[in-house]
């Protein structure tokens, strides 16, 4: 049988078990305080099990009309573009974002800023182009921090730079 | 005849030009996500000090009303609303952008503002005594049936798959309850870290479930991020204005919405839009077209949304309770400027009131043409900008607009967390908006039902206190009305075919009917 819609299913599950998680943790709070927790948890648990339910049972139902076209689903169209560049954007942002008390927020944002902008340029890119990239970048990146800075008076964090 | 006495004080020439930089500022500052409308405000009070009372308030109120107007670009141009009162916002302005008519979304969305702004802005001036008094008959069930009221949203935004939707917004009501609880103080779902102990920012939360899966999705392939070809800029007024006049029910309906949430203290711009999105849809003829570009929900969300500011003004003025946060920070620089607030400011210091109400007049008419200008140049970039530069860009100010939020860098990571999260169940199939509305509505409706049940629970009379009072069972009539919409129009439809079918039989018709 090949299950219907297998990772909305899948997230599903996972949420079942968050709700009963969530629901078990509730036993330290008052009891005002947890009334509002366990009822959205018990109304998740349920939608969930409805999901899983109907899809299972269209799942079944092609199982049975195999000959049948699929009813689209929708979610699993594989998305296009390369999965190693979203993983790498997401490292990278993480990545930044611990720098910044580390080396403080310009030079980290900087560091961060290019980075982000080799795994986004797909193809080579001629000299003259990457000079203006880097000067529109730098460009943004100062005017920003100083709007920021100096302007609305923000604490910026500094590190061993600024 | 006073008031235009009034009106020529406050049209003096230094007014009109602090009134027009403020817009500007406050449209600039708005269109950043992370940089509310609140911040614009505080942090340009002191400046303001500086300057005579009505001066001083006619720029507070521009900056203020133009950061609520600002925010609307940046939910059209990359589908992350620059305010929270823009969420909805995306739901129509994005699409639209996608399909290459970008400058048209940002256009209607100036005009909206502009009429929903005067909308509020006149309620302000000729009706805000008697309608304080709504604010005062709010009280904890309303707020929490209006929680619910703007829930019901959910099964417009969750086309396809309702269940994923409903259970996107339980997710969302679960993340608005991490953090010390409002009512009990108990600490909730922090997993022992303290990080979590304030709770999940909403302004965080929606730059991480909007923003990031764009990113992530933007980086991955070589597509420019809006569809250039055939794309029309330029401002396409007349185009914009045919559309907005054409849907003008919708835009006045959505600008006295925008109004009377505007008057409730603590509901604000985010709830307003919400409703009069959900209002717009459920009466229109075609409402399977909201969402996915439909100009109506942008007229009906911008429109409200800059509406609320005028109406927030009323229990202000009045009442000295403001009904927005930037409210609040204008009555200190209100009770600065030695103003006394109450019912008697009205007669008592009538000059500035009047003045300052003429002053926010006058920067909402300024809106259009500096919106207009600002619009085109936004959109002009967006489309423009190199994608490797893009994304870094947008990378940059999610960081920098989160951190800005309490200068705090727990709320940055907060939201590439979420980001993530979000993104991955997308790819599932569950949207990020109704996650959205339940991290937003999440603390007024738990704040609402808790309080309530208090209540009705010292009176012995818990349902009375939840289904007896006239302005809940209004709200509770609206809120069934969106939820079950869509299968009583099907049997009212269903019922009209059966009969033009009869009719068809009995006259042996022309076959018009369909």
């Amino acid at each position: 049988m090949k299950l219907h819609d297998p990772s909305g299913t899948l997230v599903a599950v996972g949420f079942v078990a968050f709700g009963a998680l969530l629901i078990s943790s509730t036993g330290t709070m008052s009891p005002l305080g947890s009334v509002f927790p366990i009822t959205i948890s018990v109304a998740m648990i349920v939608f969930s099990l409805i999901l899983i339910a109907r899809n299972l049972f269209i799942g079944m139902r092609q199982a049975q009309a195999a000959d049948m076209p699929e009813a689209g689903a929708g979610a699993e169209a594989e998305t296009p573009g390369s999965m190693a560049r979203r993983i790498a954007f997401l490292i990278l942002i993480a990545a930044w974002v611990a720098l910044i008390p580390v080396l403080g927020f310009f030079v980290a944002s900087v560091l961060g800023f290019f980075s982000i902008m080799a795994v986004a340029t797909h193809e080579r890119l001629p000299a003259k182009e990457i000079v203006v990239l880097l000067v529109i970048g730098l460009a943004i990146l100062t005017g920003f921090y100083l709007l920021m800075a100096d302007v609305l008076l923000i604490p910026m964090p500094r590190g061993l730079f600024f | 005849m006073d008031k235009l006495g009034y009106l020529a004080e406050a049209l003096t020439p230094i007014n009109m030009m602090l009134a027009a930089v403020g817009v500007l500022a406050g449209i600039v500052i708005g269109a950043l996500p992370g940089l509310s409308a609140t911040m614009a405000v505080a942090v340009l009070v002191p400046f303001t000090f500086t300057m005579d009372p009505a001066s001083g308030l006619i720029v507070l109120g521009a900056i203020y009303t133009g950061a609520i107007y600002g925010g609307s670009y940046s939910a059209i141009l990359v589908n992350t609303p620059g305010t929270p009162s823009a969420i909805a916002t995306t739901f129509d302005g994005f699409p639209m952008a996608k399909r290459g008519d970008g400058a048209l979304a940002v256009t209607l969305s100036t005009i909206a503002s502009v009429t929903g702004g005067l909308v509020g802005a006149l309620f302000l001036m000729f009706l805000a005594p008697p309608l304080a008094r709504i604010a005062l008959a709010f009280g904890p069930p309303e707020y929490f049936w209006l929680a619910v009221f703007g829930l019901t949203l959910i099964s417009a935004l969750s086309v396809g798959n309702l269940m994923k939707g409903l259970i996107g917004a339980c997710f969302g009501l679960i993340l608005s309850m991490v953090g010390v609880a409002v009512i009990g103080a108990d600490v909730r779902f922090t997993m022992g870290s303290h990080v979590l102990l304030g709770g999940i920012d909403i302004v965080a939360g929606l730059i991480g479930l909007y923003c990031i899966p764009v990113l992530i999705d933007l980086i991955a392939t070589k597509d420019p991020h809006l569809r250039v070809e055939g794309a029309q800029t330029g401002f396409r007024l007349k185009e914009a204005f045919r559309l907005v006049m054409g849907d003008k029910v919708n835009l006045l309906r959505s600008s006295v919405i925008g109004t009377l949430v505007g008057i409730l203290p603590g509901a604000g711009g985010s709830v307003a839009s919400l409703v009069s999105y959900s209002e717009a849809r459920r009466s229109s003829k075609t409402p399977e077209r909201f969402g996915t570009g439909h100009p109506g929900g942008i007229i009906a969300t911008e429109s409200a949304n800059n509406a609320t500011v005028g109406g927030g003004f009323i229990p202000t003025l009045v009442l000295g309770i403001p009904g927005t946060p930037p409210d609040a920070v204008i009555l200190g620089a209100l009770l600065v400027q030695g103003i006394k607030i109450g019912p008697a400011l009205f007669t008592a210091q009538s000059q500035i009131v009047y003045t300052f109400i003429f002053g926010l007049i006058i920067g909402t008419i300024l809106m259009l043409p500096i919106g207009l200008m600002v619009g085109r140049y936004a959109y002009q970039s967006i489309i423009s900008i190199p994608k490797a530069a893009l994304v870094p860009t947008i990378a940059f100010l999610t960081v920098i607009g989160s951190f800005a939020i309490h200068n705090n860098l727990n709320d940055t990571a907060v939201m590439i967390g979420l980001g993530v999260v979000g993104w991955v169940l997308n790819r599932a199939g569950y949207a990020p908006s109704p996650i959205v509305l339940g991290l937003v509505l999440g603390q007024i409706a738990e704040q609402g039902f808790v309080q309530s049940y208090l209540i009705g629970n010292a009176q012995q009379n818990v349902l009375g206190m939840f289904f007896g009072r006239p302005i809940s069972l209004v709200i509770i009539v609206f809120s069934a009305l969106t939820l079950f919409y869509p299968l009583i129009a099907k049997a009212i439809g269903a019922a009209r075919a059966r009969r033009s079918q009869t009719d068809i039989m009995v006259e042996s018709g022309d076959g018009r009917s369909r």
